[in-house]
């Protein structure tokens, strides 16, 4: 598994992966926050989770 | 660029093995903070 990094250079490798790690996040939690269920966590107190 | 010491990345095999020792373990950090986040949202909004 480590011969991976004799083919990729580790430095561009890692920033490849950060950079797309972090879209990838980015996305998701836009994704949620666009929904009924999770699009309300910022502007509803956490204590009214019993409310549903 | 040319004459890497036969590796494309021009790394070595013990650098290389280094590298992924150090990659791995951080790749396990992340793993287990992301499995908390999701746990912690599970015991407040279940999504199945």
């Amino acid at each position: 598994m480590w011969r991976i990094w004799l083919l990729f250079d580790p430095r561009r490798a890692l920033v490849g992966i950060l950079t797309f790690a972090f879209l990838m996040v980015l996305l998701n939690h836009f994704v949620q926050l666009s929904t009924d269920r999770y699009g309300s966590w910022l502007n509803e107190p956490l204590a009214a989770a019993s409310s549903e | 660029m040319a004459d890497g010491n036969g590796s494309l990345s021009g790394w070595t095999e013990g650098e290389a093995q280094e590298f992924h020792k150090y990659f791995m373990q951080g790749s396990l950090y992340f793993l287990v903070l992301t499995l908390i986040a999701h746990i912690l949202i599970w015991i407040w909004r279940p999504w199945f």
